[in-house]
């Protein structure tokens, strides 16, 4: 057996005094700071109200219980409040919660793409939308699959590339439902108003906060809507996972089983999975600038781990959008990150003819 | 129900509910006087505060704080000849020009009455017609919100000053502003040359600031004298309380424009930024005697102050009984009401009609005591107009540079907010009236949303056979005979006075613009053919509107030209010499200078920094002042920054370049 020499185990010793030092001062690095979370998204809406509560929890799970503020910087395709972020010092004091839209922002001209795969990430968060219809639509809709004889309905939508609206019109051409797309509300409060005045017959509303949280127990309750379906996280090519809190609602894989006898296929339905994985999985994107501190990251990431799985948070939450959203832990939001890289060019194609259509 | 209604009113006074409606009262005050601020601002800040709170008291604070803007901001209109916030464009057309003439507490003491009028009137509307106001709100579809912007439009002649033919293309010109960036059924931006800044179009505050605020602080500082332009002792018109009976004695005009308010305010979509505009023109064409508006009229305030105040009752009805906000400080309140686990709609009418009967009282007690506060204090604001303009200056340089930068954190801001103040300047100086740009600018997107939407909706004939539209048509004809008539007499007024907007004429600086605007036109209706039917339809209408109204404007320029061509005997240089013969001319483009320097500096030395620098280099520059005050005011400039701007707005700054 070597014995270690009085110099080397002196060394080892400072080493190891020095980075135990390191560790302490970094953890508490942000003792008496300000962390600044920036949305991308005006404050009010289901971005500014769900980081502000994820933020309220935050700061208790971070060594030194920093200050934190959330700050939106809306506009710009979303694109302002993302370049704020990475233009921000890089050191950890300025972090991202995003609304990324990663599944049609590979389809952008160059001058608007994100290289989300060079920042740090910390993790997301997501949370669905679904699909109603006036229950007066056609000769009446008083349950989901009356959809189908409902003749030729009017969609009202946001923008032809936003991923809600082109799930919804895949979904209506996989199951054969004629369709008036009529896009340009600045919002789904705009798309409602113009539900409740007949200028359109469906909508998509946000699953939590808009459905279960006005909807269901106001004009679904008094049958004037009646829900159709969401989308459901998938899972491999089987059928999807739907939403415990969306209980009596089918998820489209379902809907479709059961309307037109067989699962949904093909280039549409893959590129519906799509969209559905990188937008109801992770509608937003928690990250940090590109050469933030390792050190600083991964206590972040650890904090981010704690406060989701906080019943404090998750409490709030429902509270607020009557469903806790859901998590992908920093790997995962790390590997979806970076598989769109990778997008299979079937899909991309499908997406950028669902927009040219639409745009007609 | 009457039972329902003192008990909302039990709930505001108690306390700690109270303490903070007053807290939010006085925060509402100040966010107002200051350009570049106002309710939006003090949404966004206190909104995070109210997670932990209680509903009752959250409410208190928002609604106090929200509430009394729409008074405050008449300060900085009044007195400064800068909108406060957006709800008081029009208030400054007749409000600065009485704050010039000696006469600025009158103006405050009439702005801030009816303004208490319209607020209490918005409350009490509130209440009595939730029930009924929800089929109103639903029988104004998208083709109606696209005829009460072409209705707005009308209101062009009302606020074109003595310049007819420039006013109308002043608005087309700010149409034209207003279609940069998305369309709103598409995703291919418009005009911005690639520029992620340009994607949502121009914000407002640049605009609004940039055109207004910027050459009256130019005219201020070049002038070299305080604002108002006669002595304390030549002050006429009365205090404050001539201005409550200027009020009284138009007390029909209050009620009017109070109900103008409500419902513009009631209507989604259209938000209060329009209904000032709306009911100064309702006030100049109901009006035998026009002649003083645009050089002083107490009218031209009332009729303003009366709507922007009320807009919050009726914007706050469609936000809570249908959960559809009427405005943009209306989406945040909203996001209150889920943060508190309330949801909008039934349940604020029956369940939680206590809360919303609370928030009625709100709306009434914060524009009383907010009233009663600006009154008390009136006298004392009023007295700033005769203080030497070098002291105020650079303090509001600085509160516009920054109001510009807290909306958007973007040096391009900066850039535009510079941008649209030499086009101020130049509109100014040429004889083109800058209130049309904004109306055009406002109303643009309102109008290109409605009809994109309708357009997909509905056919021609559906359209065109609602009966609220066909109403809505008829008041449009009439209004605009109304405006053909104001315009015609105005083109027949020989010899426009100077201080009207659109009083100066100078064809030596305006032939060129109009020129440079043909060609502007002509090359955004090129681009436009190149875009998708929705998309080019828009700008192309406006583009080839724009052509042919300068052709107009051209003619006037030649008249214009020609006459003073004649009254200098055919001299050519004299006449030139004449038209800039203000030596203004040269200052002004040094003090436009200074503010570039200013932007430039910022990411070399950090903004703070450059602030500082224009802040001093003016003061001794322009104003001369002996160095001791040149320090203490760039270190209160530098309190007021890192204070208000870094401590409590939590602004992000721009370092300089050498901090990564």
């Amino acid at each position: 057996m070597k014995v270690l020499s009085s110099t080397t185990l002196l060394g080892a010793l400072v080493t190891a005094g020095l980075v135990l030092a390191v560790s302490a001062a970094d953890a508490q690095f942000y003792k008496g700071k300000t962390l600044k979370i920036v949305t991308n998204a005006s404050a009010g809406g289901s971005t500014g109200v769900s980081s502000q509560t994820f933020a309220n929890v935050l700061a208790k799970h971070i060594p030194g219980n920093p200050e934190i503020i959330v700050q939106p910087v809306p506009g710009g395709a979303q694109l302002k409040g993302i370049n704020f972020v990475k233009n921000a010092r890089a050191n950890g004091l300025t972090i991202g919660w995003s609304a990324w839209s990663g599944a049609t922002r590979i389809l952008d001209p160059k001058n608007r793409q994100v290289a989300f795969h060079e920042f740090k990430i910390i993790g997301g968060a997501g949370t669905p939308p679904m699909l109603v219809i006036r229950s007066d639509a056609g000769p009446g809709v008083k349950t989901a699959t009356d959809l189908m004889k409902a003749g030729k309905i009017k969609f009202g939508g946001f923008r032809p590339a936003s991923t809600w609206d082109m799930r919804a019109r895949l979904s209506f051409e996989l199951l054969g439902v004629p369709y008036d797309y009529v896009s340009g509300f600045r919002g789904g409060r705009p798309a409602h108003a113009a539900l409740l005045r007949k200028e359109i017959n469906v909508r998509a509303p946000a699953l939590g906060s808009s459905y279960l949280g006005e909807l269901k127990d106001g004009m679904v309750k008094e049958g004037k809507l009646t829900p159709l379906f969401y989308w459901g996280l998938p899972t491999g090519d089987g059928p999807t996972k739907g939403y415990a809190a969306a209980e009596g609602i089918s998820t489209f894989y379902d809907f479709h089983k059961a309307v037109k006898g067989k699962a949904p296929s093909g280039p549409k339905w893959d590129a519906i999975k799509f969209m559905t994985n990188a937008n109801d999985a992770m509608t937003w994107l928690v990250w940090a600038p590109a050469k933030t501190p390792d050190d600083r990251v991964a206590i972040l990431r650890k904090a981010f781990v704690a406060t989701a799985k906080d019943p404090e948070f998750i409490q709030a939450m429902v509270k607020r959008t009557k469903m806790a959203p859901t998590i992908v832990m920093p790997k995962d939001a790390e590997e979806l990150v970076n598989s769109l890289r990778s997008t299979d060019k079937a899909i991309i194609d499908t997406m950028r003819d669902s927009i040219d259509r639409a745009k007609k | 129900m009457i039972e329902t209604l003192f008990e909302g009113l039990a709930l505001v006074v108690q306390w700690p509910a109270v303490g903070y409606l007053l807290l939010g009262i006085m925060f509402g005050l100040w966010l107002g006087a200051v350009p570049g601020l106002g309710g939006i601002t003090g949404l966004v800040i206190l909104l995070p505060f109210t997670f932990t709170m209680d509903p009752v008291p959250a409410f208190a604070l928002m609604l106090g704080m929200y509430a009394p803007v729409a008074a405050s901001d008449t300060i900085s209109s009044v007195m400064l000849g800068i909108p406060g916030t957006a709800a008081s464009q029009a208030t400054i057309l007749d409000g600065h020009p009485l704050a010039q003439q000696g006469q600025a507490t009158r103006a405050l003491g009439a702005a801030y009455f009816v303004s208490a009028v319209g607020g209490v009137l918005g409350g009490i509307v509130m209440a009595a017609s939730m029930p009924l106001a929800l089929p109103i709100i639903l029988s104004f579809g998208t083709p109606e919100f696209f005829l009460l912007g072409v209705l707005g439009l009308t209101m062009v002649g009302a606020v074109s000053g003595g310049a007819a033919s420039k006013g109308v293309m002043a608005a087309v010109i700010g149409l034209l502003i207003s279609q940069v960036g998305f369309p709103v059924a598409s995703d291919d931006p418009r005009y911005t040359f690639e520029l992620s800044y340009l994607l949502d179009g121009f914000p407002i505050i640049p605009v609004v600031l940039g055109l207004f605020g910027i050459p009256e602080m130019l005219e201020l500082a070049t002038r070299n004298s305080s604002i108002a332009r006669v002595d304390p002792n030549q002050m006429k018109g009365g205090g404050i309380l001539a201005g409550i009976r200027d009020a009284i004695r138009n007390r029909w005009l209050v009620l009017r424009c109070s109900m103008i308010g409500i419902y513009i305010g009631m209507l989604p979509g259209m938000g209060g930024a329009i209904a000032d505009w709306v009911a100064y023109g309702h006030a100049v064409q109901s009006s035998k005697d026009k002649s003083k508006f645009g050089k002083g009229d107490i009218r031209g305030v009332i009729g303003p102050e009366s709507a922007n105040n009320a807009v919050a009752g009726g914007s706050l009805i469609p936000t809570l009984a249908l959960g559809i906000p009427g405005s943009a400080g209306m989406a945040i309140l909203l996001g209150a009401l889920l943060i508190q686990g309330l949801t909008p709609g039934r349940e604020m009418l029956t369940d939680k009609l206590d809360l919303t009967f609370s928030m009625v009282w709100m709306l009434i007690l914060a524009n009383v005591i907010g009233a009663g506060f600006l009154m008390l204090w009136g006298r004392q604001v009023a007295k700033a107009a005769f203080i030497n303009g070098h002291y105020i200056v650079p303090a509001v340089i600085v509160f516009l540079f920054m109001g510009a930068w807290l909306n958007q954190p973007d040096i391009l801001n900066w850039i535009s907010l510079l941008a649209f103040g030499a086009l101020g300047f130049l509109l100014k100086k040429a004889g083109w009236p800058r209130p049309p740009v904004v109306l055009g600018f406002v109303l643009g997107p309102i109008m290109e949303n409605a009809f994109v939407l309708s357009n997909q909706s509905f056919t021609f004939a559906e359209a065109a056979t609602r009966p609220i539209a066909i109403i809505i048509v008829i008041i449009i004809i009439v209004a605009f005979y109304y405006a053909v008539n104001h315009l015609r007499k105005a083109i027949s007024v020989e010899g426009v006075e100077q201080q009207m907007e659109g009083g100066q004429t100078n064809p030596f600086l305006s032939t060129p613009f109009t020129l440079a605007l043909l060609a502007l036109f002509i090359w955004a209706g090129v681009e436009a053919t190149n875009w998708r039917p929705l998309s080019a339809l828009f700008p192309l209408a406006i583009a080839i509107a724009g052509a042919v109204l300068l052709l107009f404007v051209a003619r006037r320029e030649w008249n214009d030209y020609r006459r003073l061509i004649e009254e200098a005997r055919g001299d050519l240089a004299v006449a030139r010499k004449r038209c800039f013969s203000d030596h203004r001319y040269a200052k002004s483009l040094e003090f436009l200078a200074f503010l570039a320097v200013m932007i430039a500096l910022t990411p070399v030395i950090g903004q703070i920094a450059a602030i500082l620098v224009f802040v001093a280099a003016y003061l001794k520059r322009w104003g001369g002042f002996p160095l001791w005050q040149v320090a203490a005011y760039t270190f209160a400039a530098y309190l007021l920054l890192y204070g208000i701007y870094d401590k409590l707005l939590h602004v992000p700054f721009a370092l300089p370049f050498f901090i990564d």
